[in-house]
This record gives structure tokens, sequence and C-alpha cells, in this order.
């Protein structure tokens, strides 16, 4: 029994994406679970980076101004106009 | 009860199909769904409002003058979306070449994303302030990544795509995918440590 690998401050960082993501083998998940629950550095780091990947995911930072749409659209008619003659 | 003229609930493929042959108010409901993520995507990638809107346009225009070569074994949105990043990447190249910014582009960034935008009912000032402060830093940060770092970021946790449907998009090995988002959090979640200590839950909290 045991950890297949080892996990220690340095690899727990080189698997976050893939923990956050739920892309790791249930036992790398548990090694991980087990080092972040003693070891409150990496709980920070883990922490802030989902938290990071929860705010660019809710804040969209460049929403579609009504003027552009309008243009887009106006841009469309055009060339279908001009490809109709 | 009347006929409904087009259907929200429409198929992404059968809008595809009518568009095909020739019906403008079909293409316009696939204008409709993915303007605002196109947008979004050009902007993140490009980092200026007026190479977005470029991008936006001819991304639409290429994918209606090449609708006959959809082959329908992918979603119409992940081919736009391969449209837009090319089309976005060769803005951002060409830009770098040229090196140089103008004025507009300057004064059109400056209040670029918040023209035209109007406050929900339910929000108050306070919340409308913070809820303009995220976007900025976020942006902010977003921008300094690198594009390498960017590119994948905003198409993986932004857009939402697959790893497979980035590597595939960007010409990358799902592995250097991988590695790049993982680099692009961890630098992400560097330049936003304060912002994340500071008021990090209460600003999701109003999101």
């Amino acid at each position: 029994m045991g950890d297949k690998r080892k996990i220690n401050c340095k690899s727990l960082v080189e698997e976050l994406s893939d923990y956050i993501d739920g892309d790791l083998d249930a036992e790398l998940r548990a090694s991980i679970e087990a080092h972040l629950g003693k070891c409150p550095d990496c709980w920070v780091v883990y922490d802030e980076t989902r938290r990071t990947i929860e705010i660019s995911q809710s804040v969209n930072c460049h929403p579609l101004p009504a003027d552009v749409h309008d243009r887009l659209l106006k841009i469309l008619e055009q060339h279908w106009d001009a490809s109709r003659e | 009860m009347g006929q409904p003229s087009q259907s929200l609930d429409l198929a992404e493929s059968e809008l595809v199909d009518q568009s095909r042959n020739g019906d403008r108010a079909a293409f316009t409901e696939l204008v409709d769904r993915y303007a605002a993520k196109i947008f979004r995507l050009a902007r993140h990638i490009t980092k200026n409002d007026h190479d977005a809107e470029d991008v936006l346009q001819e991304a639409f225009l290429k994918a209606y003058s090449r609708l006959d070569q959809f082959q329908g074994n992918s979603r119409f949105y992940t081919w736009l979306v391969r449209i837009a990043v090319n089309e976005a990447l060769m803005k951002l190249r060409r830009a770098k070449t040229r090196n140089t910014v103008s004025l507009d582009q300057v004064l059109e960034s400056e209040d670029g994303p918040l023209r035209r935008e109007t406050a929900s009912e339910e929000e108050s000032p306070e919340e409308r302030y913070g809820r303009l402060e995220t976007r900025e830093y976020l942006t902010q940060a977003i921008d300094s990544l690198s594009e390498a770092y960017r590119s994948v970021f905003v198409l993986r946790d932004i857009e939402g795509l697959s790893t497979e449907e980035t590597a595939e998009m960007l010409d990358l090995s799902l592995s250097a995918v991988k590695s790049r988002l993982l680099r692009a959090r961890l630098q992400l979640r560097e330049k936003l440590k304060r912002q994340l200590g500071r008021n990090g839950r209460q600003t999701q909290n109003q999101l």
C-alpha cells in the first residue's frame, strides 16, 4: 500500500492544473489531498489558483459593445447585397 | 397561434444548413449566438478593441463564404473559433512587426470595453464599482501574459474548450497545452494574489 508517487511541495505544483481539472487518477488525487491537508502553504497556492480560474470564468472582461454588433450585421448585409448583384 | 418565424431552439446544424441555402435570418441567428464569444476571444488575444472588431467581422465573413467547406463532423462553433483564432494570431503578428500604436487605438482601448454598457437594475453603485474594478485588474493580468500562455488560457479557461480542441487549434501537443495552461494559471494567480486576498471571495459573491 501507500503512494505510488510521493507528493512534495514541488511536485504538487506540477500536478495542480490536472488536479483542479479532475484529470488525475484516484491514487494521485488522494496523495495530493493528503499533502494539501498538512501543508498550509500549498493549500493557499491551490485555493488561490482555483479562485483565479473561477474569477476568470465568471467575469466577462470584454462584453460585446452594441455598436460593434450593429456594424457586424451591417457588413454582412452589405456582403449579401453585393454578392446578389 | 401564429407560426414562429425563427425558432430559438433550432439546432446549430439546422441553422448551418439553412444558411448554406442562403437563409440570411438563419446565419444572423448564428451571429447572435456566437458574436459575443468571438469578440471576447479576439479581444483577449489581440489586446485591443479595434483589432478584435476586425477579427470578428473577418471570422463571420469567412465562415459564411466557406460554409460549403464546413464538414459538419465538428461543431460549427469550434470551426468558427478556429477561423477567429487564426485571424487574431495573424493580427497580433502583423501588429508586432508594425510595432507602433496609433493614438486612436490608445483612446479607444481606454474606454472601449465599458462603452454603451448598461448597469443591471439591482446593482448598487458600490457593486458596480467592484465589478468594474475586478474586470479591470483581471483584464490587465490576462493581457500581461505572453501570447503563448494567453492563447491557451483563453481557449481553455475562458472559452471552455477541451485540451484536445485547444491543441488542435493552436497546433500544439497535448502536453504543451497542459504545461502552458499550468504556467498561465500560476502566473495569473501571482498577479491577482493581492486582490484575491483582499476581496476575492467578496468579489465572487457579487458576480
